[in-house]
């Protein structure tokens, strides 16, 4: 439950508008009740008084016709102002949450992280948050409100009659406090396996389908088909005693909430007959019972699916508590020429297979350097190392003979400009898209880069060409091919120009002679800064200074043109 | 999302209802008996309270009455319990039969068109969109019987009772059906606004959470967690509007139930009282009875207004559904007979022709292959080279059965088109550039669903000079490989695969670049497991390295779909120029490396 209490504590910074989603909620439960109540009292009352023409005459049906009708509007307007706010506030928290998860997230390390960058771990994590969304409105807000109504109603009741007031008292209480209970306890079990079982399935679906081609060369679809028609039976079992539970969540409404009426019925009878009360009132004791289940209806389902919030809640919690990558506040206020040099570095994820072994490399400011090798040679580490994405188990990586960790976090930016290996297209404009990289550049500034990096040939795919840095990218919009990803990241490049450039498989997915174009273009734009190219392809070899090939980690050989 | 494709989406998902049908039943049966019941309790409430009151019978009199109410209590319960459970059990059942039809679907469609997609997409819709569709069958379809038949049913007992109070409900019974329009209509196109809304707004906080490495490389988080804030700020003012409206429809139906209770109770209270006389006369049984009946008249129509999101989820997952199984399948390959086991493999292809898409006539696009002969001996070792789209990747998927195509390919002298694909495919093996883990066992990467013995599948591990893999995983065969292979480096991965390729005997391999995303270590490995198969197993083989070309029987060179040199390499090297110049700058591209290297 700790991992709940810590997203509660978000609650705090709108407490006006939760506390009156929960104070609405409680008005239109009483106004419900208060309708019934009223009614069955009121007829009751008339239809004794109506016996004889001389009590028909005096009685005052204005005030108990009034408050019918106030109840009735009463319990209409309630319900739609309460909607509105518990919706407003559902909103707000939500927006809240996400805000506070990504700033969570800045700063964990990026080698935790890593985990989670496959889509599918993501979206649950989307997922997650989505399910914490509703903590307010499906179990907060009920929770409280069945509360207060309780003790309100059995005060109102113990006006009448103290044992009947004893007895929905206790009632209610034994159902506010056993069904969360139950429910929780009933529900968390079926909960938890259809959680993995759900997460299982996708993964069978996901690698059936990736294996199609296998599949039907080695005639397996048919064994991969049953495994997953099984393990969707297992989900289905796990389902269907969830929605049994939900079945006997409300059997079990259904039946408290008739047997309770009856028990107010049968002990008032004798009441009234002893006089204590008179028979209106035990008609608007027995309706307000009925009426005042209400409150009490949503706590099974509420409770039967807590594990799944808190386990989500719990998940969460994880990813943001886990290592982050510090940098020092204060910045060094060195500045940066381009020298950079690795010193005997060692670096991997596993002790044992170190990915990246006691390599040294020099790099003197404004020369430009090449780093071949096969995938998985260990070149993409070198430029996460560089980066602060990954820390090196020993040794140490200096600019300027200043180690890279003493550089504050944006002065280590500034000093570098990186185009990774893969580009994130963010669903935006064009323009968003580059200013990502200069917030401050201005229309023409962008458009001359866009037409630098033979990115305007996206006009032509967009019917109306009037304003191309308007076009939207990603999703929704424009998909990028694999050649137009690399000129969007070379043009974020060519925005923030920096000491130090350091390019991961630039030309990937571009042909041959756009490639030699655009690589003269980076180049040029990065005149006299430092490079570090990583490529498996020989195209612009010729501009580089100095050539290094990797395998297994470590420097093999190198060549200075 | 238009209207039309909406209105089909919805009248197929009714037709996939069929196999649920009973349970629907059960669950619609056990609503109305449900309701019925209700009637019947508040009948008996409501007669022993007047008996109680007006009458000062004794608690004694009524014991059987209280009974009454206890036994209609519980069975209340019952059918609450059985109405969920049965509709729950028609959503499941309704759900694997859509969920099969799907991968049923995928399966025709076969592994080019998923590779179209990432194979998440379609394994979203599979999965999850198929979940979507749970809540519409079991709650909303079933609700809205009730939400006309209940009613209809109290209407039928209240008008004996007193014709007023009848009229009060009849007046406001044809107003249901525009309730229900306009609850339908309203609330709908909120709830779908809203669902949209919050969709998009998930959308984006994914963008930003898989861009985040981007953002703080160009340090830019700060900025982007205003515009989350911004951007969820906005869909909060944007939804409350919607939703403003939205509410108000069903407050109109809350306000008509409310205010039925009002008018019935004081249209009684006055009738009591003598103030009112048209109504004729009316006892406390009667007004008590149908005052609890008033709230549960709107029950039904209420609830069914909670479930509408449910129906718009349903009908977008159907929408989504639907654009998978209207894809057009690859027809007319795969015929009846075996392949003919017993006689040597030959390949004869003559005039073969590809058109990029499968339904599109082939006049319009340029074709992936043109016209091309050529024929294979048994056991030759063939080499197809050509630079990247010339048409490589697509010769060899249609040679395996995963294209449809024009001309003619014999396989030993027997017609692709006639032979049963799964036969054909009995006699390959096949591995790719990226080598393929599935989630399981190496034991299951290896055996792949076939029923192989454990020692067959050693055996080919070590021909496929993976030892080395099984000395490091703890359990040997029995060791689980991460997803992807994350616990495998990319060179033991594809051993793995190459292991799976080899573990039964084949007359045809097929190598799509098998080492190009290897080390130079793997990929001696991997060649040296390669130079082991046996001489009369025929080999075709993709791939961009001179070294391996000197070996071939014969050379295939492709260029824009056509064949451009066919012959062994010596005679190529001698005779042919398109293969003289794709050499060349092979060689050239070579060079600059080992420069690189040197």
């Amino acid at each position: 439950m700790r991992d709940l209490w810590s997203f509660l504590k978000l609650y705090r910074q709108h407490p006006g508008l939760l506390w009156l989603g929960i104070l609405l909620a409680i008005v239109t439960l009483l106004a419900s009740l208060g309708l019934l109540a009223l009614s069955g009292w009121f007829i009751t009352a008339t239809a004794i008084a109506g016996l004889s023409a001389a009590t028909a005459h005096v009685f005052n049906f204005f005030t108990p016709g009034a408050g019918v009708r106030g109840f009735s509007i009463g319990r209409t307007a309630a319900r739609y102002a309460e909607r509105l706010v518990s919706h407003d506030a559902t909103f707000r928290l939500l927006s809240q949450l996400r805000s506070w998860f990504f700033g969570r997230l800045i700063p964990v390390s990026r080698q935790q992280l890593g985990h989670y960058r496959q889509g599918e771990l993501l979206d649950r994590l989307v997922a997650d948050i989505d399910a914490l969304d509703q903590l307010y409105l499906r179990l907060l807000s009920p929770l409280l409100a069945a509360i207060v109504v309780t003790g309100l109603f059995s005060l109102f009741l113990a006006c009448f009659s103290t044992t009947i007031a004893l007895v929905v008292f206790a009632i209610m209480v034994l159902w506010i406090v056993s069904m969360p209970v139950l429910f929780y306890l009933l529900g968390r079990k079926s909960g938890e396996s259809m959680g993995i079982r759900q997460a299982q399935l996708r993964q069978l679906v996901l690698d059936y389908l990736q294996s199609m081609a296998e599949q039907q060369i080695y005639a397996s679809d048919a064994r991969s088909r049953a495994t997953i028609a099984q393990c969707e039976q297992q989900l289905i079992t796990d389902q269907s005693r969830m929605a049994a539970l939900e079945g006997l969540g409300s059997a079990l409404f259904v039946i408290a909430s008739g047997a309770s009426a009856l028990l107010v019925l049968y002990i008032g009878s004798g009441q009234m007959h002893s006089g204590l009360f008179s028979g209106p009132v035990l008609v608007m004791m027995v309706f307000a019972v009925l009426a005042s289940f209400e409150a009490l209806m949503p706590l099974p389902v509420a409770f039967q699916f807590l594990s799944h919030t808190r386990h989500a809640a719990s998940r969460l919690r994880q990813v943001v508590n886990s290592a982050v990558v510090v940098f020092v506040e204060q910045p060094s206020g060195h500045l940066v020429s381009g020298e950079i040099s690795f010193a005997d570095v060692s670096c991997g994820y596993e002790q044992d297979s170190p990915i990246i072994n006691k390599l040294s490399l020099n790099i003197n400011a404004g020369s430009r350097i090449a780093l071949l090798g096969k995938t998985g040679c260990g070149k993409s580490t070198l430029i996460r190392l560089l980066s602060r994405a990954l820390e090196p188990s020993s040794g140490s990586i200096t600019l300027d003979g200043q180690d890279i960790r003493q550089f504050s976090e944006q002065e280590l930016y500034q000093a570098v400009t990186f185009v990774p290996q893969k580009t994130h297209v963010f669903s935006a404009t064009l323009r968003e898209n580059l200013q990502l990289a200069a917030p401050d550049a201005d229309d023409e500034s962008l458009l001359q880069v866009v037409r630098c990096c033979g990115l305007d040939g996206l006009a032509v795919a967009r019917e109306d060409a009037t304003d191309l840095l308007e076009t939207w990218l990603g999703q929704g919009g424009i998909a990028l091919s694999g050649g137009e990803q690399r000129r969007l990241a070379i043009a974020r490049a060519m925005l923030k120009p920096a000491p130090i450039l350091v390019m991961d498989e630039p030309g990937e997915g571009l042909d041959q002679h756009s490639e030699k174009a655009l690589m003269k273009a980076i180049l040029d734009a990065f005149k006299g800064s430092t490079v570090i190219m990583i490529t498996h392809k020989a195209v612009v070899l010729d501009q580089m200074d100095g050539i290094y090939r990797m395998e297994g980690g470590s420097l093999l050989s190198s060549k200075t043109c | 999302m238009s209207h039309s494709t909406q209105k089909h989406a919805y009248r197929w998902l009714l037709q996939q209802i069929k196999p649920a049908r009973y349970w629907l039943l059960a669950s619609l049966f056990s609503g109305l008996l449900s309701g019925v019941l209700l009637i019947v309790q508040a009948a008996v409430l409501a007669r022993m309270i007047h008996a109680l009151v007006m009458e000062n019978a004794a608690r004694s009199e009524l014991t059987g009455a209280f009974f009454q109410v206890l036994v209609l209590v519980i069975a209340r319960g019952i059918c609450a319990w059985v109405r969920e459970f049965s509709g729950f059990r028609a959503g499941a059942r309704v759900r694997v039969t859509v969920r099969a039809i799907l991968l049923q679907k995928l399966q025709c469609l076969g592994p080019l068109v998923i590779a179209e997609r990432p194979a998440g997409s379609w394994s979203a819709i599979a999965v999850e969109q198929v979940e979507e569709l749970q809540a519409f069958i079991a709650r909303y379809l079933p609700q809205m019987a009730l939400a006309v038949m209940v009613p209809a049913v109290m209407l039928a007992v209240a008008f004996p009772q007193s014709w007023v109070v009848g009229v009060v409900f009849l007046f406001t019974a044809p107003l249901i059906p525009i309730f229900m329009i306009l609850v339908g209509m309203k609330a709908a196109e909120a709830n779908r606004r809203n669902f949209q809304a919050l969709s998009r707004l998930g959308g984006f906080f994914l963008d930003r959470l898989q861009g985040l490495e981007t953002l703080r490389l160009f340090q830019r988080t700060g900025f982007a967690r205003e515009q989350l804030n911004q951007a969820s700020e906005d869909f909060r003012i944007k939804t409350m509007q919607v939703l403003r409206l939205a509410f108000l429809s069903s407050t109109v139906l809350e306000f008509f139930a409310s205010v039925s209770i009002a008018v019935v109770a004081v249209f009684l209270g006055m009738t009591f009282l003598g103030h009112l006389t048209f109504g004729g006369q009316v006892s406390l049984y009667t007004g008590l009875f149908l005052l609890l009946l008033a709230p549960e008249y709107y029950q039904p129509l209420r609830e069914l207004g909670t479930h509408y999101h449910a129906k718009a989820k349903a009908v977008a997952a159907t929408e989504e559904i639907l654009d998978v199984l209207n894809r057009p399948e690859p027809q007319g390959h795969g015929g009846q007979l075996p392949y003919p086991v017993e006689l040597p493999l030959s390949i004869s292809v003559n005039n073969l022709c590809v058109s990029p898409r499968i339904g599109v006539p082939a006049k319009k696009h340029p074709l992936l292959l043109d016209r091309l002969s050529f024929t294979i001996e048994p056991g030759a070792r063939v080499g197809i080279i050509g630079r990247s789209g010339a048409g490589k990747t697509t010769l060899i998927n249609t040679l395996m059965g995963f294209w449809q195509y024009q001309g003619d390919i014999i396989l030993a002298g027997q017609p692709l088109c006639a032979t049963s694909l799964t036969s054909w495919r009995q006699q390959i093996a096949w591995l790719g550039q990226q080598p393929l883990i599935i989630h399981g066992t190496l034991y299951d990467n290896i055996a792949f669903g076939r029923p192989i013995p454990r020692v067959q599948c050693l055996d080919a591990l070590n021909r496929a000079q993976g030892k080395d893999i099984l000395a490091r995983l703890p359990d040997g065969l029995d060791s689980v490989l991460k997803e992807q292979g994350g616990n495998l480096s990319v060179g033991q991965a594809q051993r793995i695969a190459l292991a799976r390729a080899l573990v039964l005997p084949v007359n045809l391999l097929i190598l799509d670049e098998p080492t190009a995303s290897l080390d130079a270590v793997s990929e001696a490995l991997v060649n040296e497991a390669l130079a082991t198969i046996a001489a009369d197993c025929t080999v075709l083989t993709i791939t961009h390295r001179l070294s391996q070309l000197n070996n071939m029987d014969q050379i295939l060179l492709l260029d824009k779909g056509r064949l451009v040199a066919n012959g062994s390499p010596a005679v190529l090297a001698r005779e042919s120029i398109p293969y003289q110049q794709f050499i060349s700058k092979l060689d050239e591209q070579e060079t600059i490396a080992r420069v690189a290297n040197a």
